[in-house]
């Protein structure tokens, strides 16, 4: 699927690709690891090995990446056979990450992120889950999904108490219409 | 019972720039709780030979990696490229760790086996292996 970033600092976008990871991609991934800051919640992610599960488990997990500049600007691991919240069939993002360089404060492009969650809501609605996708938030990342509009959940997952979120069929639409013209087939 | 709290409506982005300006703000990431993700290590579980390949894979994209980083530092010495060499070798030896141990996994692996005893030619060719390797 072809999509559209925007460079932060000039505002100049620029075209770029989401399409199913492929064992190359992790070259790519490389370039991430000497300048991941040591404190990111998802420093020590071994994305090696959630892209080989995506490609070992076709029918039930899938990997993507997110390639503009003949770089990896982020990555995000889905299982596809998941039950939400209210026990209907939905996408789960297991693990999404962007490169180093798009995040806060000094981030190099815009909507690396956002451009990852509609393409799992895309997939959702392609694959008749009425749009609906599910994740368990890192704490930084809270704020991101309530700005995408996701529905946030009273009940935490796990140990951690992770706040879970949820797109619906309704803010499903929402959110994949208002990034309208960043996707396209 | 009633499980959400909120539509979050007052905080939703309304427009394409205020979604772009939320990852200014933000970190983007999701992840899984440590019960869930061992769960899902259970329910999609990876054999010790595809992780060793795929560990192979990060080591020979680490090798050309530290490669070029030499020869950057070489024509033109900086820290910012020392700084990037340190942590590539700190990389590389955490993967030739994980390598390690997932040799040691599968020899345990196959020392677990049962039935299989190793043929004179295979126990020479392991400890001419072994001779090689110290």
């Amino acid at each position: 699927m072809r999509i559209t970033l925007t460079e932060k600092n000039t505002e100049r976008t620029l075209g770029g690709e989401i399409r199913p990871a492929r064992i190359e991609d992790l070259e790519l991934w490389l370039q991430w690891l000497p300048i991941m800051p040591p404190d990111a919640e998802d420093a020590h992610w071994e994305w090696d090995e959630f892209i080989a599960q995506g490609l070992e488990y076709r029918d039930e997990l899938v990997a993507f990446s997110l390639l503009a500049e003949n770089k990896l600007q982020g990555l995000m691991l889905l299982e596809l056979e998941s039950k939400d919240a209210e026990g209907n069939a939905s996408i789960h993002v297991l693990r999404i990450s962007t490169a180093p360089w798009n995040r806060s404060p000094n981030n190099r492009y815009r909507f690396a992120g956002s451009l990852l969650i509609a393409q799992a809501v895309k997939l959702g609605f392609e694959l008749e889950r009425d749009g609906r996708v599910w994740l368990e938030s890192l704490p930084g990342a809270e704020g991101f999904y309530r700005g995408l509009g996701m529905i946030e959940l009273r009940e935490k997952s796990g140990e951690e108490k992770l706040t879970r979120f949820r797109f619906d069929p309704v803010t499903a639409r929402v959110f994949l219409g208002r990034m309208q013209g960043r996707l396209e087939r | 019972m009633k499980k959400i709290i909120r539509a979050n409506k007052n905080r939703t982005a309304r427009t394409l720039r205020e979604i772009g300006a939320l990852e200014d703000r933000y970190q983007v990431g999701a992840t899984v709780s440590r019960a869930n993700d061992q769960h899902l290590r259970a329910k999609y579980p990876l054999s010790r030979s595809r992780l060793l390949r795929v560990k192979m894979e990060i080591l020979s994209g680490l090798g050309k990696q530290i490669a070029e980083s030499e020869t950057a530092l070489r024509a033109q010495p900086n820290r910012e490229t020392t700084f990037k060499l340190q942590r590539e070798l700190i990389e590389l030896n955490r993967v030739l760790l994980q390598i390690e141990n997932l040799a040691l996994d599968l020899r345990q692996d196959l020392a677990e086996s049962g039935p299989f005893v190793p043929g004179k030619e295979t126990e020479k060719a392991m400890v001419l292996a072994a001779g090689d390797i110290r």
